[in-house]
């Protein structure tokens, strides 16, 4: 069998595994218990999030650990103007999303005016959240660290509803919105260029590629991503606090599950989630309530062992696996 | 306000720098010769306050005692961590090992959660309390002494650094990696005794700096923080920026939170980086 067909096979095996997830996802609340939906937001809102994250941290290959501040943007934009002029959520995450794409170009801008050593960005960004963490929690307007009681009176018309069911579709819907951009992304222009200044920022540079623009532009889309998660978790919620969506777990958490799915591939930021996210809810209910700290640990033991034995992540490890399945089939 | 008050500010904030200084140095160690950006660093010396507890509570060991056991426990978990977990990572780019280090924050948190549970805890010492007055201001002892002890390990870090042979290597390999392998130097070996001197550091500084602090199982994180504050502040690699560095970070802290309250003081440290970057992104002492 030559190259081309079996390129061809897996293109459509690829689609067809892409559709059989979105039919189980679809489905999954319907067969689930309803008090078990809590798990189901959770995995999807954490799959959004990766995939937002992948696009800066994995195809743009820029180490970014302040999606915190997007989190924020989203979460406390649509909620304060909710509470003080009674904007619907739903455009407030608008506002936040166009907040959060304005600071993503902004930090870009700052951290790459010049050739700093490598890693440099992650310590700017770094910086950048725990000032944005220390901010919000000392700022009145905002909470402080007392935290905001989100609105809960209201129809869906102000992103609130009575079951986790309309909440898993809603954050399915984008989660799926934002796996699609991604697809696509990765053959177009952009996303050819953001995977170039990964590999070789040299050479991309050298070859004419605007590389500034282009990181520019991998924050703003990922800025703008997490910002509308950064709604929805405080819809979800019901309630925002600094350490919840301004501190650095989450963004720990975010990079954790994408690098085990497999950083800047197309598959891992979902992998990941779809199975970490599950497994830590089921450790936290069988061993968190007898001894505090156990499934936090077993699950970090698990995080190093998938990144100390297998580079690459979940994704690698089953791109390996078709492999040998292929060189089987041809012999 | 009276200028004693600045005074005793300015005293605790050098001392502390001090303190921060010493928990760079082996930061700055392991990052010069391996390229390992460490997100544990903080919790492994967290990791060792605990254990300074741990022996202070079952075999009454005073902390300035067991500091000693402890590093020469540390330097050899550096040496296993090092051998089994982070260079087979650092073979595969530096970033996975920034990564494996994330999860070692994950791991030890919640180790120490499981061990000694979430409550407050602090360790008493023979020096706890007690005060050293100097003129019209008083220093608390188990400051100073942590600060002089972090003054003379970081004097015996830098003798190290330039007069042995061990440190004449690491200079080569923090100069120019590929020159130094062709000349000889055996690069493994000399980033896994950095990585386990510098864990030895990190076991002495915890239990030495223990009184200074209340032990919570996610302080570790702070630290972190700090050190690479005031590593990127020195100069990367860079031994005398970085003592420097820590001591004027500890002093515009302690000065920013006289100033302007707890939240601004906490906030100098990461304003002063991100000006750092900008505008002197090679720090302080670094050449353009």
């Amino acid at each position: 069998m030559n190259r081309d067909v079996r390129g061809v096979a897996t293109a459509r095996i690829d689609r067809a595994l892409w559709a059989m997830l979105l039919a189980a996802a679809i489905v999954a609340p319907l067969v689930l218990p309803a008090g078990r939906l809590d798990v189901l937001v959770l995995t999807a809102l954490f799959v959004y999030l990766c995939v937002a994250w992948n696009i800066v941290g994995g195809f743009a290959g820029q180490f970014c650990l302040g999606h915190s501040l997007f989190l924020a943007a989203g979460a406390y934009t649509s909620t304060l103007l909710e509470i003080h002029l009674g904007i619907s959520p739903w455009l407030g995450m608008l506002a936040g999303g166009i907040l959060a794409a304005a600071i993503g170009v902004a930090i870009a801008w700052l951290s790459f005016r010049y050739t700093l050593p490598p890693l440099s960005f992650a310590l700017v960004t770094l910086s950048l959240s725990m000032l944005g963490y220390l901010a919000v929690s000392s700022i009145d307007f905002l909470g402080a660290s007392r935290g905001l009681q989100v609105p809960t009176h209201g129809d869906a018309w102000m992103y609130h509803f009575a079951a986790d069911r309309p909440y898993y579709y809603a954050v399915l819907i984008q989660a799926v919105l934002a796996v699609a951009l991604t697809l696509w992304l990765y053959h177009h222009k952009a996303g050819l260029y953001f995977r170039c200044l990964r590999d070789n920022e040299r050479a991309a540079l050298a070859i004419g590629i605007p590389v500034m623009r282009y990181k520019m532009l991998a924050l703003a889309i990922s800025g703008f991503l997490t910002a509308l998660a950064g709604t929805f978790y405080a819809q979800y919620l019901m309630y925002i606090e600094p350490h919840t969506f301004v501190g650095l777990t989450i963004v720990i958490e975010i990079i954790l599950f994408t690098v085990v799915g497999g950083t800047g591939t197309r598959w891992g930021p979902v992998l990941g989630p779809l199975l970490l996210v599950p497994l830590g809810e089921f450790l936290r209910a069988s061993l968190g309530g007898r001894v505090e700290g156990l499934h936090l640990l077993i699950y970090g033991l698990l995080l190093v062992a998938v990144i100390r034995f297998l580079p690459g992540g979940l994704s690698a490890l089953f791109a390996r696996l078709a492999a040998r399945y292929w060189s089987q089939y041809r012999s | 306000m009276t200028w004693e008050v600045v005074l005793q500010a300015l005293m605790q904030g050098l001392q502390m720098g001090a303190i921060y200084a010493l928990i760079t140095l082996s930061m700055t160690l392991i990052f010069s010769v391996s390229g390992l950006l460490n997100f544990a660093h903080g919790d492994l010396m967290v990791l060792a306050m605990y254990v300074a507890y741990l022996a202070s509570r079952t075999f009454g060991l005073d902390p300035y005692l067991s500091a000693a056991f402890i590093a020469v426990l540390f330097f050899g978990l550096g040496f296993v961590l090092f051998r089994f977990f982070v260079k087979p990572t650092l073979d595969s780019g530096v970033l996975a090992g920034a990564q494996l280090t994330l999860g070692f924050v994950f791991v030890i948190q919640n180790g120490i959660l499981l061990g000694f549970g979430g409550d407050y805890i602090s360790v008493p010492t023979m020096l706890s309390n007690r005060n050293f007055a100097l003129g019209p201001i008083s220093l608390p002892l188990p400051l100073l002494t942590a600060s002089i002890a972090a003054l003379g390990l970081g004097g015996l870090l830098f003798f190290v650094l330039m007069k042995t042979d061990y440190g004449r290597q690491v200079r080569a390999i923090t100069q120019n990696r590929d020159a130094a392998a062709l000349m000889g130097v055996p690069i493994a070996r000399v980033q896994a005794i950095a990585f386990a001197l510098g864990l030895a550091l990190l076991g002495l500084t915890g239990p030495l700096i223990v009184a200074q602090f209340t032990l919570t199982p996610a302080m570790g994180l702070d630290f972190t923080l700090l050190a690479l504050i005031v590593m990127v502040f020195g100069g990367i690699g860079n031994f005398i920026g970085t003592m420097v560095a820590g001591v004027l970070i500890g002093v515009a802290e302690g000065l920013g939170s006289l100033y302007f309250g707890g939240t601004v003081g906490a906030m100098v440290p990461y304003s002063i980086l991100i000006l750092v970057l900008l505008f002197r992104p090679h720090g302080l002492l670094g050449e353009h």
